[in-house]
């Protein structure tokens, strides 16, 4: 029965989602009376299968667990010691120079990464060095290695981002990268370089488990996304 | 006529940019031309019959609903049978020993995939005179002329012995394409196919999401004269992340039970195709109750060993939900697991729990569960469950014979 159920969610994690949300995960639906608006402090209440939870932003709050070495090392996920990667760092490298920021670093990935598709699952690392290819968990577990193969501390998170599009307002399951810097968490989202985020980026959970099991924790992380947002 | 189609199946010979002549409806603005294509997609030819089709030296023979006559020829290693039906494309159905279902039917997507206007239009899944069977509709725009194309596709599998890719690229005539195929499933004949199993029992099961059928999986049981029980088990997904783009899935897992345990096992992801198995594990009992696992994962290599004195086989599952959960109200059993398609080093648990109003749930985590329906063999033959917005159910659709 479990095979069963592992194999559903895994499909489930691409599937139902629509256009607009290519790059992200599966959909949330969000219940509002018109298109919200997303201005900080952002008041909402997340349903969890009926427990609703209410929730104020007003800036990005991620998990405050500090930084440690584990951080910077390669893992199963973020393996930028496989010779598969070695051509992202060199190619970052050769264009950015030895000591990129953090931001340059997101730039890069997302160029990285030229097909734009949401037909993967999870993939790690020197898997996204080879295809270029991927969504928003490829963008995140890229980045996450590429900013570790030049000494940053990172981890990828998931969680759900908020937006306003074509006059209405979406929710997505969506992963991005962390970035350790003065002591605290900041995020990067490669799928989307070239803005901030910012308050509307929810994360939900951190991706602890970066062996070989990671992608059973991450469905299991999967079923802790609430099922809507409520947005008054 | 060259058409999309035989970019994607050849991908030979086929070079011309130019629009498939069988895409010809038009798809410009106004309502009358919305009804125009509606009208369209919506027509059919009722007027097929049975008509015999056979290679000349009796290799292969079927009698297929057509609107002509059919042929059939060897190309290469495969067989392309051909079958009219009043349109200017024929249905072209490719026979071969194997086809990986859901990953046959993106190799016929990707010829499509150069149309940035498309969309994946219908999904089904499920048996066919025996035979599991994904399908899958797309439609597609040529610009800048705007014509508008379609392309049904169909796969299908008899266990062992054949598998069948048909498709048929030109809007509308979905009805009369799903007949061709239900009887070229029903009677193709090879004459050097392997006889068919006889397993002691065998399921398939469907998988839905949000209502939609994406998948289908199999599991035959047989009995080996060493006592042994070989289990081999199937499946294969569309994963539809948007309406223009999807993955297929294709896993595979061979296991040979001996008593209460697992003895060894083959699990083979061929997503994507064989050239790029993401997993090719082999699994071992090295002594009872330790496992050692070596091949392929996520691109690596790997070589793991883990112990597992209480990793049941499937067999004995079965048999302690019946012993333990069925008929019985607030008890939860606790079973041993093994998944490496998500987690090839080493084994885990899942919850069965017998439920005080008499219904039962599946969990993973308290987070993560599923309603189960079992049969009187404490097998499952319905499975319910949500994450985020989705709602995913899993139901049988055939057994034949009796699990044990």
């Amino acid at each position: 029965v479990k095979r069963w159920l592992l194999a559903a969610l895994l499909i489930a994690q691409v599937a139902g989602a629509d256009e607009l949300s290519k790059r992200y995960m599966a959909a949330v639906e969000v219940v509002t009376t018109k298109m919200a608006s997303l201005a900080s402090p952002l008041a909402m209440r997340l349903d969890y299968d009926g427990e609703l939870k209410p929730l104020t932003v007003s800036r990005y709050q991620p998990d405050p667990a500090a930084a440690t070495d584990a951080h910077k090392k390669a893992t199963f996920l973020l393996d930028y010691d496989d010779p598969a990667f070695a051509p992202v760092h060199k190619g970052a490298q050769d264009k950015l120079g030895a000591h990129p920021t953090p931001e340059q670093l997101t730039v890069f990935a997302d160029g990285w990464i030229s097909t734009k598709n949401s037909i993967h699952g999870w993939d790690t690392a020197s898997m996204v060095a080879k295809s270029h290819a991927g969504d928003c968990t490829e963008h995140a577990v890229l980045l996450a290695a590429l900013l570790r193969s030049f000494g940053y501390a990172s981890r990828v998170v998931a969680g759900v981002a908020l937006l306003n599009v074509e006059k209405r307002t979406v929710a997505f399951g969506h992963a991005w990268t962390e970035v350790s810097s003065d002591g605290a968490w900041r995020p990067l989202d490669a799928t989307r370089s070239k803005e901030k985020p910012d308050h509307t980026w929810l994360p939900l959970f951190v991706v602890a488990n970066e062996g070989m099991s990671f992608e059973r924790d991450l469905v299991r992380g999967l079923a802790t996304m609430p099922h809507r947002i409520l947005i008054p | 006529m060259r058409t999309l189609l035989c970019v994607a199946l050849l991908a030979v010979g086929c070079h011309s940019s130019k629009p498939p002549a069988n895409a010809a409806a038009p798809a410009s603005q106004g309502q009358s031309n919305t009804q125009k294509i509606n009208a369209m997609l919506a027509r059919e030819n009722p007027a097929l019959a049975r008509r015999d089709v056979a290679m000349p030296d009796g290799s292969a023979s079927a009698k297929v609903e057509s609107a002509g006559v059919p042929t059939i020829a060897p190309e290469g290693d495969q067989l392309v049978l051909n079958v009219p039906i009043g349109t200017s494309q024929p249905v072209v159905c490719r026979v071969a020993k194997q086809v990986d279902l859901a990953s046959s039917l993106q190799k016929v997507f990707s010829a499509v995939e150069k149309f940035p206007k498309r969309e994946i239009t219908t999904t089904d899944a499920g048996v066919m005179h025996g035979a599991p069977f994904l399908m899958l509709t797309t439609l597609y725009l040529v610009e800048p002329q705007r014509l508008l194309g379609q392309v049904k596709m169909y796969a299908f599998r008899r266990e062992g012995q054949l598998g069948v890719l048909c498709t048929h690229d030109e809007p509308g005539y979905s009805a009369t394409v799903r007949k061709v195929v239900d009887s070229v499933a029903e009677t193709l004949q090879l004459k050097d196919a392997p006889p068919p199993p006889a397993p002691v029992c065998r399921e398939l099961v469907v998988t839905s999401i949000n209502g939609r059928k994406v998948g289908v999986m199999s599991e035959v049981m047989t009995r080996l004269k060493d006592g042994r029980w070989q289990e081999i088990s199937g499946e294969s997904s569309l994963r539809i992340a948007t309406p223009t783009e999807f993955s297929g899935v294709d896993r595979y897992e061979v296991t040979h039970i001996r008593g209460d345990f697992v003895e060894d096992a083959l699990y083979v992801d061929a997503t994507g195709g064989a050239e790029t198995l993401e997993l090719n594990l082999k699994l071992q009992k090295v002594k009872p109750g330790t496992y050692h696992v070596t091949g392929l994962f996520k691109g690596k290599q790997i070589d793991v060993s883990f112990d597992a004195p209480d990793w049941y086989s499937s067999v004995k599952k079965s048999a302690l939900v019946r012993e333990k959960i069925l008929g019985k109200k607030n008890v939860d059993l606790v079973l041993t697991t093994y998944t490496p398609g998500t987690d090839p080093s080493g084994v885990d648990h899942e919850t069965v729990r017998a439920l005080p109003d008499g219904t039962y749930q599946i969990l993973d985590t308290e987070k993560l569960r599923a309603t189960v329906v079992f049969d009187e063999d404490g097998q499952p033959i319905r499975m319910t469950a949500k994450i985020a917005s989705q709602e995913l159910v899993m139901e049988r659709v055939l057994m034949e014979g009796k699990c044990p």
